[in-house]
């Protein structure tokens, strides 16, 4: 008692360090070429026992025969890294604003403090040194292509490519975990699942896994390239056919280890049937899948004088992934554009160097994103039960069949301009875009009397995203040796479901997702996927202050207040993650040989869920968990002020100064060719008013813009450089 | 004569061959377009099931799925609503979104979790129960395993079916695997018969077995004792008094013989965590392992002990995590434990406590404040250690309105609380070994007493009072009775079937369901049945509402 434990500078190191390395060598002579380059990354995490080690190589030769008609390319691309990182991380992170302050990391007797009499409640500093986890990727692409010039102005391509990925993960946790964190809850990041109850064995517990993933590619194209007079044509036939494998390989996990610092090394020591009722798990079922995409495509570029320009192009594509009937579908796609500038009209003018006009309109489809077989009636593992005193496997279907799935489409208009003006000091494009995607393929949910597994990969719903983008790209000043050059990208987009029902089922219009549980608000969601609405919708209680004894009220269903909320339906829409607007400007200024440059990006209009600052808002849980600062201002009495609310959605809007890197360039020195030295810092800071850690919380995926311990903290890094050039 | 020029027929030739090879090639290019990729890792109906142990492995799912939520939520929902049990939240943990205190003050809506999640578990275990039926019917070759492993499953059906009827009253009719149209709501009394003729048209074809080899999969007992409970609640699901075929359906456990009262020493081993076939009075229960595993979104364990197990007597019942201890019961119901020869008082943790020794006491050491978060005195961090001892009461001293007694030792010590599924020390995880009974022999004399009671004719020279003594001298050293009314039997009920998943079936029955208990006042009939839940009616548009919802 009596300690003063920041826990969460406990949890990480005060600096880390990271090392870049480039070698390349390229020469060639008349009839080939070659490359090769090499890369070395070194990164300290910043948490404790994170980081992050990368060697890439890279070898390309080129050789031309029968007289540089052909030209044949071979190109070998290998990847390895090496990530140790910290198991649980979320739940650690979650950890580390949780634990009291006033508790210290270790005890006098050197070993780790703990309380374990209260729930989900442990120590980080030795979760994270109780454990491991590494992970190494290894990824090979090989590539072999031939372009042969004919006759007639045509041209035969054949590309041949083989990518292999590997991966070798481990993971372990020593006795004391086993021991002392059996049963604790995960905290999985935002989205539509639960947290789960973690369950280890004794003695140490490690597990290992080994997967790979392999895809060969065959490309094949005939270009017919003819020029008449003003007219260009350049036609394409061709022909590609792929084939994937993923998930090849396998896991386990076992416990029982003799010592604690084998790590996960060593499987072969544990001593899994030690334990009564211990069973070795081989990790999921279904992880092995094969697809096959099949494709002929055709495309025509035509264009006069370079004034009027016609793109058109037609796919035919094929995926094994969908029903027997439904396997192939057609995406065609046109777009035109104008020079302007060429126009009689605008000749003499001098505002305009060149004015283009594009419109496009083109059609997509998506084969990816969902289980190979789905098509398929297949079973599957659904547990074990008890038959005749032993525990016999159940296998029964474990997804719907849907012999109906098909291509999802996605249809694009675009409307842009693109211009150059003032003797070239200004250029920029303007741009619209309205997307729509239709026949979603989404697990629904289906009444699970109907399907008992409770949902469907299907095609349905459709979700529409439209917006303008501006470019701006200027020269400021250029006077003598110095000049600053800057573009500015600014960035609109409107998000909306449109419809999120299937064809197959009634019902099951809106989903609930994003559930943080936090103390006392088990299953409570913070967003909704419905119609109408855009991804990221937050949708829970509406805070209206505190009553006349300083209670937390929130508006209810029949628009009363009141402070016993009823979940889901005392919930109203309260705003959404999607930003109004993107911004990135960038700016080189040069003098002599010095150039500096800085970029700033900034997101405006979104809104955060802070269910990170809802969890330490309890007053009335001081005596066992941390709370805010601020929330020490709030009565005791309230015992609603975490309830995750529109108290806590913020303002998510952000400037970052993301990067400036300042560089000074030596010419010629005896056998250097070129010399550069430079440094650069990233992350120098953020304005916002957000009160969580970082603005930029995940936006992408289904779960969009909540904080929910569920970042790894975002670093400011200087940077010093050399490029050296023989 | 026609002169060939040698240039020219050279530059035809040239020609002739750069078209051949582009032809050649571009047929190279569109000659495969064969998508089909051979399912070679998993149980595609080719392959599965087309063997009699791969029969048992396909009829798994239904009992994976029976599991469910069988031991935990579905307990809670029958639990939580009457007075056997309360799970007030401490200082906010274990609110959850009121779902606890909108059943104990009978003020549930159609959002209550628990509410959700049942109705969820029983349409999964139908589902399941329908498309196991459609998979067995069509690879199992005719014959009396075939005709035995389906009606197993229809039973399965039959007993989710009964489960779904009880709570929720008018329920879609849903049998047909295939059959994707939405069903409206069948009203209770037809979803009864349906159950009924279910049951009748299973029993030729059930096992009459009662051994490991059977044990967790239901038998021609069970079924009668299905057929027992559901006449004897006839009455309350669809007006009609069954209570001579309640009794004629006991009568056919009782003669089979297959049964008998597990004697006094045995009673509480009856729930420990090695109990299974060996037990004299289980006609059906639901085998519950650590080890078994479950892919169903249900948790599919029986956790009892996590919830009544105070927190500092992990180590007094060696359990390797540390437990909720958040719930308990209620004065009123501990009442009716009030004769003190009676072996069933074993399954209560009451008063001081003291580790299995039964001298040392088990202490807790924390501060003023961490003991009273009210302490207003002058030491608020001064250390404080004391004896554990379990208070009768529940005082919601943090807020009544948040449901919430605090989150100090005073309020994680109040409450009696119920080891009946005595805390697993084998296991590695809060999971328990411990099956849980849904049929007893005891309920069936219990239930054939309280048929006789209510006007039933008595058959094979027993009477209601000699049936019950038949239970109670095995379960107490007190005299025997000498008369018995209902309040008689359904005290008796309280003692023995506690915590067993039937007193909130019991109160509506005796008419107790509207009485007050705890802080509840609310005496709502037709909160008799609940409401068709919020998730129920997002799936299935074609749903109505019960009556006063």
């Amino acid at each position: 008692m009596g300690a003063s434990t920041d826990w969460q500078s406990a949890i990480q190191k005060s600096t880390a360090i990271s090392t870049n390395h480039n070698l390349s060598v390229s020469g060639g002579g008349e009839h080939s070429n070659y490359s090769v380059s090499l890369n070395y990354v070194k990164k300290d995490g910043i948490l404790l026992n994170s980081s992050l080690e990368r060697v890439i190589g890279r070898l390309s030769v080129e050789q031309y025969a029968l007289k540089d008609k052909l030209k044949l390319g071979f190109s070998v691309t290998n990847s390895t890294s090496d990530a140790e990182d910290i198991p649980y991380r979320n739940t650690v992170l979650l950890q580390s604003t949780l634990y009291l302050p006033v508790s210290p990391i270790l005890r006098s007797d050197g070993t780790y403090f703990e309380n374990l009499q209260n729930n989900n409640y442990y120590n980080p500093v030795a979760m994270i040194n109780n454990s491991q986890m590494n992970t190494k990727y290894s990824n090979l692409i090989g590539s072999f292509k031939a372009e042969l010039k004919l006759p007639f102005g045509l041209t035969y391509n054949l590309n041949l490519s083989y990518l292999n990925s590997n991966s070798l993960s481990g993971s372990f946790y020593n006795s004391y975990y086993t021991t002392n964190y059996n049963n604790m809850y995960d905290n999985p990041d935002p989205g539509l699942g639960f947290h789960t109850n973690q369950l280890f064995g004794k003695n140490g517990q490690a597990n290992r896994s080994s997967y790979q993933n392999t895809s060969k590619i065959l490309e094949t194209y005939l270009t017919w390239n003819k020029e008449f007079g003003e007219h260009s044509i350049d036609a394409v036939v061709g022909y590609s056919w792929q084939n994937n494998k993923i998930g090849e390989g396998f896991q386990v996990t076992t416990s029982n280890m003799p010592v604690d610092n084998i790590g996960y090394n060593n499987l072969a020591l544990s001593n899994p049937y030690g334990i009564s009722g211990y069973q070795i798990s081989f990790g999921p079922d279904g992880v092995y899948q094969e697809t096959r995409l099949i494709s002929d495509f055709a495309r025509l570029n035509y264009n006069y004088k370079s004034k009027y320009l016609l793109q058109a192009s037609v796919r035919r594509d094929g995926s094994s992934v969908f029903g027997a009937n439904n396997q192939w579908g057609v995406f065609p796609s046109v777009g035109v554009a104008w020079r302007l500038s060429q126009e009689n009209f605008l000749e003499g003018q001098n505002i305009f160097d060149d004015l283009k006009l594009r419109a496009s309109y083109g059609v997509t489809g998506n084969a990816s994103g969902f289980n190979a077989y789905t098509s398929q009636f297949i079973s599957g593992s659904l547990g074990t039960y008890y038959y005749n005193g032993a525990l016999t496997g159940a296998f029964g279907p474990t997804k719907a069949a849907n012999p109906d799935l098909q291509w999802e489409k996605t249809s694009t208009t675009n409307i842009g301009l693109d211009f150059t003006l003032a003797k070239s000091q200004l250029s920029g494009s303007i741009e619209f875009y309205n997307k729509n995607t239709t026949g979603m393929i989404y697990s629904y949910s289906v009444d699970p009397i109907k399907v008992p597994t409770g949902s469907i990969v299907a095609n349905g719903g459709s979700i529409n995203n439209k917006g303008v983008e501006l470019t701006l790209n200027a020269k400021l000043i250029q006077q003598g040796a110095f000049s600053w050059n800057s573009t500015l990208n600014l960035a609109h987009n409107s998000n909306v479901i449109t419809s999120l029902t299937n064809p197959l089922f009634a019902g099951g219009d809106s989903v609930l997702l994003s559930r943080p549980e936090g103390g006392g608000q088990s299953g409570r969601s913070l967003q909704i996927l419905k119609a109408g609405r855009p991804l990221g919708q937050f949708f829970a209680l509406e805070y209206a202050g505190k009553n006349a004894s300083g209670v937390s009220q929130f508006v209810g269903a029949d628009g009363k207040l009141t402070t016993t909320p009823v979940d889901g339906k005392d919930y109203k829409y309260l705003g959404s993650a999607q930003p109004k607007l993107l911004l990135g400007w960038n700016n080189t200024f040069k003098y002599g040989n010095f150039d500096l440059n800085v970029f700033i990006r900034g997101v405006f209009g979104n809104k955060i869920f802070n269910a990170t600052r809802a969890d330490l808002f309890r007053p009335n849980t001081a005596q066992y968990a941390n709370i805010l600062v601020d929330a020490g201002n709030e009565s005791a009495a309230d015992y609603n002020a975490y309830f995750y609310s529109s108290r806590f959605i913020e303002d998510g809007s952000f400037i970052r100064f993301d990067n400036a890197t300042l560089g000074y360039n030596f010419k010629k020195i005896g056998v250097l060719r070129n010399l550069r030295v430079y440094g650069s810092v990233n992350n120098l800071f953020v304005i916002t008013g957000y009160k969580g850690i970082d603005p930029e919380v995940n936006q992408g995926g289904i779960a969009p813009g909540v904080d929910y311990n569920n970042f790894y903290p975002k670093t400011r890094t200087f940077l010093l450089g050399v490029n050296v050039s023989f | 004569m026609y002169h060939s020029n040698p240039l020219l027929v050279e530059i035809m030739k040239k020609t002739f061959l750069h078209i051949l090879a582009i032809i050649l090639m571009s047929g190279a290019m569109f000659s495969c377009h064969d998508l089909y990729v051979p399912v070679t890792t998993e149980l595609t109906p080719d392959v599965f099931p087309s063997n009699a142990a791969q029969y048992i492995s396909a009829s798994g799912p239904a009992y994976v799925a029976l599991r469910g939520n069988y031991a935990v939520e579905y307990f809670q929902q029958q639990s939580f609503s009457t007075d056997e049990t309360i799970m007030p939240a401490r200082g906010g943990n274990w609110f959850d979104g009121g779902q606890n205190q909108t059943m104990h003050y009978h003020t549930w809506t159609q959002d209550n979790g628990y509410l959700n999640g049942n109705w969820y578990w029983m349409s999964t275990i139908i589902g399941v129960s329908n498309q196991t039926i459609n998979i067995l019917r069509t690879t199992m070759p005719s014959g009396a395993a075939k005709n035995t492993g389906i009606a197993e499953i229809k039973m399965v059906r039959a007993f989710a079916y009964y489960m779904m009827m009880d709570n929720y009253g008018n329920v879609p009719l849903d049998t047909l695997y295939g059959d994707f149209t939405p069903k409206t709501n069948t009203p209770r009394a037809q979803v009864f018969d349906f159950v009924e003729k279910e049951i009748q048209s299973c029993i030729p074809f059930l096992s009459e077995v009662n051994d490991v080899t059977q044990y967790g999969r239901p038998n021609k007992w069970t079924a009668y004792a299905l057929l027992a409970k559901m006449y004897l609640n006839a009455e309350v699901y669809t007006g009609t008094k069954r209570y001579d075929d309640c009794i004629a359906a006991c009568d056919k456990v009782i003669a089979s013989g297959k049964y008998s009262i597990e004697p006094r020493a045995s009673y509480l081993q009856m729930f420990y965590p090695n109990n299974g076939p060996q037990m004299k009075e289980f006609i059906f229960a639901i085998p519950y392992n650590p080890t078994m595993s479950n892919s169903f979104p249900f948790r599919s364990v029986n956790i009892h002990a996590r919830y009544q197990v105070p927190r500092s007597m992990a180590k007094r019942f060696s359990m390797p995590y540390t437990p909720a201890g958040s719930a308990s019961t209620l004065p009123e119901y501990y009442a009716y434990f009030n004769d003190s020869k009676d072996v069933r008082n074993g399954q209560w943790l009451t008063g001081l406590q003291y580790m299995a020794d039964g001298v040392t006491p088990i202490t807790v050491t924390t501060t003023n404040l961490g003991y009273d978060q009210f302490y207003k005195g002058s030491n608020p961090t001064e250390v404080k250690t004391f004896q554990v001892n379990l208070t009768p009461d529940i005082v919601l001293r943090q807020s009544v309105a948040s449901f919430d007694a605090g989150n100090d030792e005073v309020a994680w010590n109040m409450g009696y609380r119920n080891i009946k599924f005595y805390p697993d020390a084998t296991s590695l995880n809060r999971d328990q070994n411990n099956d849980v009974p849904v049929f007893r022999y005891s309920d069936i004399l219990m239930m054939k007493a309280e048929a006789i009671l209510r006007g039933g004719a008595p058959t094979g020279g027993a009477t209601a009072v000699s049936l019950v003594n038949q239970v109670r001298s095995e379960r107490t050293t007190s005299p025997a009775l000498t008369t018995i009314d209902l309040e008689g039997i359904y005290a008796e009920r309280v003692r023995e079937f506690a915590f067993e998943s039937w007193h909130r079936n019991d109160m509506i029955r005796f008419g107790k369901f509207e009485n007050k208990w705890g802080f509840k006042t609310n005496a709502d009939t037709y909160r008799r049945i609940f409401p068709i839940p919020r998730n129920a009616l997002q799936l299935n548009p074609n749903l109505k509402q019960n009556p006063g919802y």
